[in-house]
């Protein structure tokens, strides 16, 4: 096991990953020499304009991509072991239910592939259906849960094999206020009970400070990381210190670092 | 317009047309005619029904035998488009052409290489129904979302099992869909292979038929035949809405 000097407790490490991407038209650089650190146990939020690589940083992490330069660890191990290892549970943009299979058969999924029996699996997909507060929901196929619903689906279903890394590229996309906030309450609830690692994609700057231990703010053109912010506060997290002083405080100070990164066409 | 509304006007527009049919076949009527009104073919059929039967199950056995061939080389080739990026397009190209060669010069080629057999005609029929299976199931595997692929990936899942347990589920409404088209083809491509090489069938009694100047014996064939092909249309596109009930609401998803 090898660890990066300065940080003796880092689960993932990235060191000076670059991301081409090259098409007829040419070549698009949409990572540069992205460098972060995040410790076990921590909540890391990657916040950044559209187009800046936040996405493809995530995916990069969690092996679904190659970097084109720089490597990834987590562990210690490769992020291709770690996969391998089914370390990481990944809960996307969409929450890509299938459907055709009830909510609990779509939780149990990653147990029946990594082998558990039918009867087992669907044993620990009610408890943790139970756990995002889906209880009596099991037999319901997708197309009969709400956007909110499904999002819990997709969460537990991400949690099911105990990952050590939990990433989410932008889970609660598309939902209103009100409700983006029960879920951010929800999965800060899972998330200090399973005691994993997790990275979120986001673009909206209270769910970051809301969630994160610490918050990298990403640029684009080509994209890397512009500023780090620490974010200090307490946990559990509740909806009414969102609306305290020292939470609005940190919501200014990345509001500020984030608008740094929007160019003029941005806006 | 309420359902009974529906079926009133739908069924008078159906007796209008058989009426309309049995008039003009009755002004028509005479040993030279060439018209069988509705009534003269049911009596045909009622008549000859032991014939008609014999010949529709030769017919449908070629036809299910080459679809259930289809099926396999079908999916077989759309699984290979789908996944070797190197050859699928040239294994495209090559089903597209072979599906072009008309029927009519394939059949009897057909009956060079495998001799005026069962083997002939069913290879016939398949040939006459494999594209459409092609297409849709490449159309449906690629129609399965990019992370669907990506949380195989994260759960990781072979690029094997991605595609059987994940994506290929996913096609599965295309490729039913498909046999609504391929299954007449099928079967149409079953009596054409009659008229080149077959003893009995549907297809070579339309061609005795024809040759006898038997008039009503051409009618009450063909009603079977289209029977038939409807039948398996109506089969298919039943199978199609059972088997996956959660595609029609799938729109709903969140």
């Amino acid at each position: 096991m090898t660890t990066t000097p300065g940080a003796p407790d880092s689960c993932i490490v990235v060191k000076d990953v670059g991301m081409d991407f090259s098409s007829k038209s040419g070549t698009f650089q949409a990572l540069s020499e992205v460098s972060l650190n995040v410790e076990r146990g921590q909540f890391a939020t990657l916040i950044g304009p559209s187009g800046c690589g936040k996405s493809t940083l995530l995916r990069v992490i969690a092996d679904l991509l190659q970097p084109s330069s720089g490597s990834v660890s987590v562990f210690g191990e490769s992020a291709g072991q770690a996969r391998k290892a089914r370390n990481f549970g990944f809960v996307f943009q969409d929450p890509v239910l299938l459907p055709w299979r009830s909510a609990l058969s779509n939780v149990a999924l990653p147990l029946r592939v990594s082998g558990l029996t039918k009867g087992e699996a669907e044993a620990r997909a009610r408890a943790l259906l139970d756990l995002v507060g889906l209880a009596g929901f099991e037999q319901n196929l997708p197309s009969t849960l709400s956007g909110g619903m499904a999002r819990r689906v997709a969460i537990a279903r991400a949690l099911t094999l105990h990952p050590s890394v939990l990433m989410l590229d932008e889970p609660f996309n598309g939902l209103d206020e009100i409700r983006r906030q029960n879920l951010n309450e929800e999965l800060q609830r899972v998330w200090m009970e399973s005691g994993a690692t997790a990275i979120l994609v986001t673009h909206n700057v209270s769910e970051a400070v809301f969630l994160s231990d610490r918050v990298f703010v990403m640029g684009k053109g080509p994209g890397r990381i512009v500023a780090e912010l620490v974010i200090d506060l307490p946990r559990p997290r509740t909806t009414v210190m969102a609306l305290e002083g020292r939470f609005l405080e940190y919501v200014r100070t990345l509001t500020a670092e984030l608008t740094g990164t929007y160019a003029v066409e941005d806006l | 317009m309420s359902r009974w509304a529906r079926v009133v006007t739908l069924s008078a527009v159906y007796l209008a047309i058989l009426v309309c049919w049995q008039l003009i076949a009755n002004a028509d009527a005479g040993p030279q005619s060439l018209l069988s009104g509705p009534v003269q073919i049911a009596q045909t059929i009622i008549e000859k029904w032991q014939i008609l039967l014999q010949a529709s199950i030769v017919t449908l056995t070629e036809a299910i035998v080459g679809l259930f061939g289809a099926v396999i080389l079908g999916v077989t080739v759309a699984v290979i488009i789908d996944a070797v990026d190197l050859v699928g397009p040239t294994v495209y190209r090559l089903s597209v052409i072979l599906y072009s060669v008309p029927l009519i010069a394939l059949a009897p080629l057909l009956v060079l290489w495998f001799g005026p057999t069962f083997t002939a005609r069913a290879v016939t029929a398949m040939v006459a129904s494999f594209l459409p299976i092609v297409i849709n199931t490449v159309q449906g595997l690629r129609g399965a979302p990019h992370a669907v692929t990506e949380l195989g990936s994260s759960l990781a899942m072979s690029r094997i099992s991605i595609l059987s347990v994940l994506r290929f589920r996913y096609a599965v409404p295309s490729f039913l869909a498909s046999l609504k088209i391929a299954g007449p083809a099928a079967f149409i491509g079953a009596m054409l292979a009659e008229w080149v090489n077959a003893e009995r069938g549907l297809g070579i009694s339309l061609l005795y038929a024809m040759f006898s100047f038997n008039v009503e014996g051409l009618w009450s064939t063909l009603v079977v035949a289209t029977f038939w092909s409807g039948a398996i249309y109506l089969m298919f596109d039943t199978l199609a809405k059972r088997a996956t009930p959660w595609h029609a609401s799938a729109g709903a998803a969140k």
